[in-house]
C-alpha cells in the first residue's frame, strides 16, 4: 500500500516551475518514503484509534438508536436537550461552569504549589532525595484508595474527619468541605496540594536546566532573589509552564477524578455529582448518561466538551506571546 | 497539497473500512421462530448463557447447566460474562456487535428497557401451547413474579422469573435482646409475620430508648426507601398515581397523595430511625443498624458471619439467635408488600428457541430451583409447591430451618409489583425513570423541601423522554 | 510564608551559583569565617524543619492508608489514626480473592509490553518528525497533536465497538496493541523535541558513511535518547499500572480484569466488607510505583526538561 502511494506520488509532475533533475526527484521520493514510513504507525494509529471513533461519535450524536427499528436521524435534538433551558440547559451550564473553574484554577494552582515544593526539594542537603520521595508519595496513591481516604479526611467531626478534629481542637469552627455546595469545589482544588509532587518534578528539572551563569551574572549586577525569580527563573521556564498549562487544562476539562473521590454520593443520575451538583463535571456527566444507556446524548455532550476544549486550546496558543523559547531557537 | 489530499483519502479509506467492518458485524440477526414444547433428550446443540459476574451468579449458572445436562447431555451451554451492574448496557453492546447471548439474567426494569429496544424473545406462544398440552400451568407459580416478566404486566411473557424476591425485614436479634435487657421492655414479641407499620413504629420507638441508639449518628434502619419495592407499596397505600392512564400516561406524581407518602417515609428520618442526608444505619458493616429491607435471601447470614459481626458467638449457638427475617410491615386492611423479580430473558435473535425454552422450563422446575439453592444463595423458589422450607427435598431451606423463612412466602396475595409503567413509550425509559423517582424520595427523606424535590420533576421527566 | 520562601529561594540561588553541576553533597571550601559557617548551620536546620513539616503534611494521606490497611474494623470506624494491634485481615482477604493474583500477572504482562512498546514506537514516529523531510509532515504532526483535544469519553463507545468487532474484548489487546501505533501524541512530541536538541552533525557523518535512515535512527539517535526513553517508559508504566478506566469498557469477565480494575471491582462495585481491604489494595498498588520513582528520580528529572524547554 505504501509502495503504491509512493509510486503515485512520484508519477505526477512536481509543482516547481523548473523541473528538477531526475536524480533530485528520485532522492526526494526516497526522502518522502522514508519519512512516511517512519511516521506510518502514528498515521495509522491516529486514523484508526482517534479520528475514526471521533467521526463515528459525531455521527452518533445526531442520531437515536431505536433498537431493532434501526437508527433515526434526529438532527440537533440531543444538543437542544442539553442546551435548552426548557430541558437540561441549566444543569449543563452549571456542569460546564464547574469544569471550567476546576480546570482553570486547579492547573495554575498545582503549578504554583509545585514550584514552592520544588524550591524546598532543591535544597542541597543530605537525604534530600528521601524528602523528594516523600513529597511525591501522595501522587502514587491509587485512585481507588484515594477517594476513600480523602472523603474520610475531610469528613465532619462526628464522622471522625481528621481536619475537622484538628480545627475543633484548635478552637476553630468546623469546615463543611465536601458537605456543602459552597466549599466542595474549593476543597477539591485544595486537594491538588497532594498531587503537586508531579509538577514539583517538572520544576526541579527546569531549575536544573537554567544555566547557572545567568544567576551569577545577575548577582554581580546586584539583583536580589525576587528579581532573579522574576527575571530569570520564570522567563526561562515559560515554555515549561506553557506546556503544562496546555496539557493540564486540556486534561482538567476532561477530568473524571471526582467520580472516584466523591463517588459514594448520589444515585445513578448524579453519581459523583457532589452536594447540589457542585462537583459535577462534564466527563462524569457523560459517563452517567452513558451508563443510563443514553449513548447518543452522551456523545452530544462529549462534542460540546470537545468544542470547549478546542476554544481553550486556541485561546492558549493565541495568547502565548509570553512564552520565551530562547534566542538561538529560530523556527 | 497533494500529500494532504492523499492524507485525506487515506482517512476516507480508513473510515470506509471501519464502517464496512461495522456493516459486517452489525447485521441484524433474524428473529427466532416459534419454540417447540418438546425437545428430544439426544438433541445436539449449543446455546450461550449471559451471566452476571456479581455475587454467586457464576455458581448458580454452573449448577443450572450441570442439572440441565443431566436431562440433555448433548447440549452445550456456554457462559458469557456480563458486568451485571448494567444489563441494559451489556445487552445493547453485545447486540450491536453481534455477540448477544441467547439467554441472559435480567431484572424486571431492565427487561422493560431492553424490550423498548425490541431485543427480547416472546415466550407467550410456546407457553400457550404448553398449557394446551397440559404440561404447564401458571397456577403452579406465584402470579406476581410471572407478571413482572410480562410486557405491560399483562402481555407477552418476556422474562421467566427464577425466584420469589420480595421485601423482608432483616433484623439483628442480638441488639434487640441487648436493648430489652437494658430497658426492660418487651420488644421482640412485637415482631411477627404480617406486622403493621404501627407496630414497626412502636418497635423503633422502644429501641430508640436503648442507650446505644441515643448516640449521635447511630441509626436504626437501613430503609432503602429509594428502592421501588420499598416505596411503591407505601405510595400505593396513599393512592399515589405515578402516571395517569386516563390522561394518556401523563405524569401525575406530584400530588397531595405523593406528599403524604413522602412525609410517611420522611418521618423515619425525623424520628431518628434513619439518618438525614442519606445516612443509612449500615446494618452490615457497623454495629449500628438493626433492620434492613432487602429481598435477598438468607445469604445475608453468610455476609454477617464473614464480617465477623458477632465475635462473641460460640459456634454451638445457632445464628438464628442473633439474626432473623420477618415480613415487610403493612398497613392494616390495605396490605401491600413490595416484590421484584429477577429472571432470565431470551434474545430475540436466539439461535435455537426450542432449546432456550427447554432451559427456561428447567430453571423453574423443581430440579432447577434446587440447583439454584445448591449454589448457596437460598433464593426463594418461584414454585408454590416448594414453599415448605422445613422439607429437606426443598433445598432452599437446608441449613436455615431455624429461621423465619416463611416471611418470604407469607400471604403471597399481598405482593405488590411495580406496574406503574403502563404507558407504551415510557417503558423503554423504565430504568432511568425509576432511578429518578428513587432520587426524589431519597432527597426528600434527606431533608430537602417538597418544592425542591418535585418542582422540577415534570421538566426532568420531560428531559429524560427527550434523550433518545 | 513569603519570608520563608524568599529565604529558601536565596538558598537555592546560592547553591546554584556555587555548584552548577548540581551534586547531592554539601559544598566545601567557600566559608571563610566562623560566623558564616554558623549561619549556614542555622539555615540548614531551618531547611530540615521546613522540609520535615512539608513532608509530614504531604505524607499524611499515605501514612493513613498504610495504617488503615492493618487496622481492625472497629478502630477504623472509630476514626483512629494508629492501630493498637496489627490486623492482617485486609491483606489476607485481598490475596485470597480468586482473581487478584491472576490479574496481577496479567497487569505485569501489559506493563512490560507497554514499557517497551510505547517509547520505541513513539521514538520511531518522532524520528520522522524531527529528522526527515517530507511533504505533509507538518500537517500530520498538527493532526497528531490535535488528537490531544479529543476527550477520551468521545471515542470510548466507537472504540469499544471497533475492538468488539475484532473480538478483542476481554483480552489485553486493546490495552497493548494500540500502543504500537505511535504510543501517544504527547510522547511523540516529547521525543521530537528531544531529538531536535541532539546535534545533527553526528547523523550527517553517518549519512556520509552510507548509513540508511533506519540505521541512523537505531544506532545514533536512539542511544542518545536514553533520558527521554526512560521518562516515557516510566510514564507508560504509570498509566498502564493504575488505569481502571479503560478496562472498565473493554472487560466484562472478572477473571480477565487488570489489577487496578480488579481492585476497583472489589472495593467499589462489590462494596468492600472491610475498609482495610481497600487500603491494603492501595498500599500494594503503590509499592511498585514508589520503587520506580525512588530508584529513577534523578534520571526522571533529567528527562523531563526535554521537550517543553525548547519549544
Amino acid at each position: 500500500m505504501e509502495r503504491k502511494s509512493a509510486a503515485a506520488a512520484g508519477g505526477q509532475p512536481a509543482r516547481e516551475k523548473t523541473r528538477p533533475s531526475p536524480a533530485t526527484r528520485r532522492r526526494r521520493r526516497i526522502d518522502w518514503l522514508t519519512g512516511v514510513l517512519f511516521a506510518l504507525p502514528v498515521i495509522i494509529g491516529i486514523l484508526l484509534f482517534n479520528y475514526y471513533p471521533t467521526v463515528r461519535a459525531l455521527i452518533n450524536s445526531f442520531t437515536a438508536s431505536r433498537g431493532r427499528a434501526g437508527i433515526e436521524f434526529v438532527k440537533f435534538k440531543h444538543y437542544i436537550t442539553a442546551l435548552s433551558f426548557e430541558f437540561e440547559g441549566k444543569l449543563t451550564l452549571q456542569i460546564f461552569g464547574n469544569t471550567l473553574v476546576y480546570a482553570l484554577v486547579s492547573v495554575p494552582f498545582g503549578l504554583i504549589v509545585g514550584y514552592f515544593l520544588a524550591l524546598a526539594a532543591n535544597f542541597k542537603l543530605k537525604g534530600i532525595s528521601v524528602y523528594r520521595m516523600l513529597f511525591y508519595l501522595p501522587v502514587i496513591i491509587p485512585g481507588v484508595a484515594s477517594g476513600i481516604l480523602f472523603v474520610r479526611m475531610f469528613a465532619d467531626t462526628t464522622q471522625h474527619g481528621i481536619f475537622n478534629q484538628l480545627f475543633t481542637s484548635l478552637g476553630l469552627p468546623e469546615a463543611s468541605f465536601f458537605r456543602s455546595e459552597k466549599t466542595s469545589l474549593i476543597t477539591l482544588i485544595f486537594m491538588g496540594i497532594w498531587s503537586a509532587g508531579g509538577s514539583m518534578i517538572i520544576w526541579l528539572s527546569a531549575f536544573k536546566n537554567i544555566p547557572a551563569n545567568l544567576y551569577e551574572a545577575a548577582k554581580l549586577d546586584g539583583a536580589n532573589s525576587l528579581q532573579c525569580l522574576a527575571k530569570i527563573t520564570i522567563p526561562m521556564s515559560t515554555p515549561l509552564i506553557f506546556y503544562n498549562l496546555v496539557t493540564g487544562i486540556i486534561g482538567g476539562l476532561q477530568c473524571t477524578t471526582p467520580l472516584v473521590v466523591v463517588g459514594n454520593g448520589g444515585g445513578a443520575w448524579d453519581r459523583g455529582a457532589g452536594v447540589g451538583n457542585s462537583l459535577y463535571f462534564v466527563a462524569v456527566k457523560i459517563m452517567n448518561e452513558f451508563n443510563l444507556t443514553f449513548y447518543e446524548y452522551a456523545s452530544a455532550l462529549a462534542f460540546l466538551l470537545f468544542f470547549i476544549v478546542g476554544i481553550f486550546t486556541f485561546i492558549l496558543f493565541k495568547t502565548s506571546k509570553w512564552v520565551f523559547y530562547g534566542e538561538e531557537e529560530g523556527k | 497539497m497533494r500529500r494532504i489530499k492523499l492524507f485525506a483519502s487515506l482517512a476516507g479509506a480508513a473510515l470506509l473500512a471501519g464502517s464496512m467492518l461495522c456493516g459486517a458485524g452489525c447485521s441484524e440477526p433474524e428473529a427466532a421462530g416459534k419454540a417447540d414444547t418438546t425437545l428430544d433428550p439426544a438433541t445436539r446443540a449449543t446455546i450461550k448463557l449471559g451471566i452476571s459476574t456479581q455475587n454467586q451468579e457464576g455458581k448458580i449458572a454452573q449448577n443450572l447447566i450441570a442439572s440441565f445436562n443431566e436431562k440433555y447431555p448433548n447440549i452445550t451451554v456456554e457462559t458469557v460474562s456480563m458486568s451485571g451492574s448494567n444489563t441494559v448496557n451489556d445487552i445493547n453492546r453485545l447486540h450491536s456487535t453481534g455477540q448477544a447471548p441467547d439467554i441472559f439474567l435480567c431484572n424486571s426494569f431492565d427487561m422493560l428497557t431492553i424490550n423498548g429496544m425490541e431485543l427480547l424473545y416472546d415466550f407467550s406462544e410456546v407457553i400457550a401451547d404448553e398449557i394446551e398440552a397440559g404440561t404447564f400451568s401458571y397456577d403452579d407459580y406465584y402470579d406476581t413474579y410471572f407478571r413482572l416478566g410480562q410486557a405491560d404486566f399483562n402481555g407477552a411473557q418476556l422474562m421467566i422469573p427464577r425466584s420469589a424476591d420480595r421485601v423482608v425485614v432483616h433484623y439483628d436479634k442480638k441488639i434487640i435482646k441487648d436493648a430489652e435487657a437494658e430497658t426492660g421492655l418487651d420488644i421482640l414479641s412485637h415482631i411477627h409475620n404480617g406486622w403493621t407499620w404501627d407496630e414497626f413504629d412502636q418497635v423503633c420507638d422502644m429501641l430508640k430508648q436503648y442507650s446505644v441508639f441515643q448516640q449521635p449518628n447511630r441509626y436504626l434502619v437501613d430503609s432503602y426507601c429509594e428502592w421501588e419495592a420499598v416505596f411503591y407499596p407505601i405510595f400505593r397505600h396513599f393512592g399515589v398515581q405515578i402516571f395517569a392512564p386516563e390522561k394518556n400516561g401523563q405524569l401525575t406524581f406530584v400530588s397531595d397523595e405523593a406528599h403524604q407518602a413522602l412525609d410517611f417515609i420522611k418521618a423515619w428520618a425525623d424520628k431518628g430511625y434513619i439518618g438525614h442526608g442519606g445516612v443509612e444505619a449500615n446494618f452490615r458493616n457497623e454495629n449500628g443498624g438493626v433492620m434492613l429491607f432487602q429481598s435477598q435471601a438468607v445469604s445475608e447470614v453468610e455476609t454477617l458471619l464473614s464480617l465477623n459481626k458477632y465475635p462473641v458467638r460460640t459456634s454451638e449457638e445457632p445464628m438464628s439467635d442473633y439474626y432473623d427475617v420477618v415480613t415487610m410491615p403493612v398497613f392494616e386492611g390495605d396490605e401491600y408488600i413490595g416484590a421484584g423479580a429477577a429472571g432470565y430473558c431470551a434474545y430475540y435473535g436466539n439461535k435455537n428457541p426450542t432449546v432456550v425454552w427447554a432451559f427456561m422450563k428447567h430453571i423453574i422446575s423443581k430440579e432447577g430451583q434446587n440447583a439454584i439453592a445448591d449454589a448457596g444463595v437460598n433464593l426463594v423458589p418461584v414454585r408454590k409447591d416448594m414453599a415448605d422450607y422445613q422439607d429437606p427435598s426443598n433445598h432452599w431451606g437446608i441449613g436455615y430451618t431455624d429461621y423465619n423463612l416463611a416471611a418470604y412466602t407469607y400471604e403471597p396475595d399481598w405482593n405488590c409489583y411495580t406496574d406503574y409503567f403502563i404507558k407504551p413509550g415510557y417503558s423503554e425509559f423504565a430504568t432511568a425513570l425509576n432511578l429518578k423517582f428513587g432520587q426524589v424520595i431519597k432527597e426528600y427523606a434527606g431533608g430537602k423541601s417538597y418544592e425542591a424535590v418535585t418542582g422540577n420533576l415534570d421538566k426532568e421527566i420531560k428531559t429524560i423522554l427527550q434523550k433518545k | 510564608m513569603t519570608q520563608r520562601e524568599i529565604m529558601a529561594n536565596e538558598v537555592l540561588l546560592d547553591a546554584l551559583s556555587a555548584e552548577p553541576a548540581a551534586g547531592g553533597t554539601p559544598r566545601k571550601g567557600k566559608d571563610r569565617n566562623a560566623s558564616a559557617r554558623r549561619k549556614r548551620v542555622v539555615v540548614r536546620v531551618l531547611q530540615y524543619i521546613l522540609l520535615t513539616a512539608i513532608a509530614l503534611f504531604l505524607v499524611f494521606p499515605f501514612a493513613l492508608m498504610v495504617s488503615q490497611s492493618v487496622m481492625s474494623q472497629e478502630q477504623s470506624i472509630r476514626g483512629d489514626l494508629i492501630p493498637t494491634r496489627i490486623v492482617w485481615e485486609g491483606y489476607r482477604e485481598l490475596f485470597a480473592h480468586e482473581d487478584y493474583l491472576s490479574s496481577l500477572w496479567r497487569t505485569l504482562y501489559i506493563v512490560v509490553f507497554n514499557v517497551f512498546a510505547v517509547p520505541l514506537s513513539a521514538s520511531l514516529c518522532a524520528y520522522s518528525f524531527a529528522r526527515t523531510r517530507w511533504k505533509g509532515k507538518e500537517f500530520v504532526f498538527a493532526a497528531m497533536l490535535a488528537t490531544l483535544m479529543i476527550p477520551g469519553v468521545v471515542t470510548q463507545v466507537p472504540l469499544y465497538q471497533l475492538f468488539a468487532q475484532m473480538h478483542w474484548t476481554n483480552t489485553i489487546l486493546p490495552l497493548t496493541i494500540p500502543n504500537l501505533f505511535g504510543g501517544g501524541a504527547v510522547n511523540i512530541f516529547l521525543f521530537r523535541q528531544f531529538m531536535r536538541s541532539i546535534p545533527y552533525e553526528l547523523e550527517e557523518a553517518a549519512k556520509i558513511d552510507g548509513a540508511n535512515a533506519f540505521k541512523r535512527y537505531a544506532l545514533i539517535t536512539l542511544p542518545l535518547c536514553v533520558p527521554i526513553l526512560l521518562f516515557v517508559a516510566v510514564g507508560a508504566f504509570g498509566s498502564s499500572w493504575g488505569d481502571y478506566f479503560q478496562p472498565m469498557f473493554y472487560f466484562t469477565d472478572p477473571h480477565k480484569f487488570t489489577l487496578a480494575y480488579t481492585v476497583y471491582k472489589i472495593v467499589v462495585l462489590d462494596g468492600v466488607k472491610f475498609n482495610s481491604v481497600a487500603m491494603a489494595a492501595g498500599v500494594f498498588m503503590a509499592i511498585l510505583p514508589a520503587l520506580v520513582f525512588f530508584l529513577l528520580q534523578r534520571k526522571l528529572i533529567d528527562g523531563i526538561m526535554v521537550g517543553a524547554v525548547k519549544g
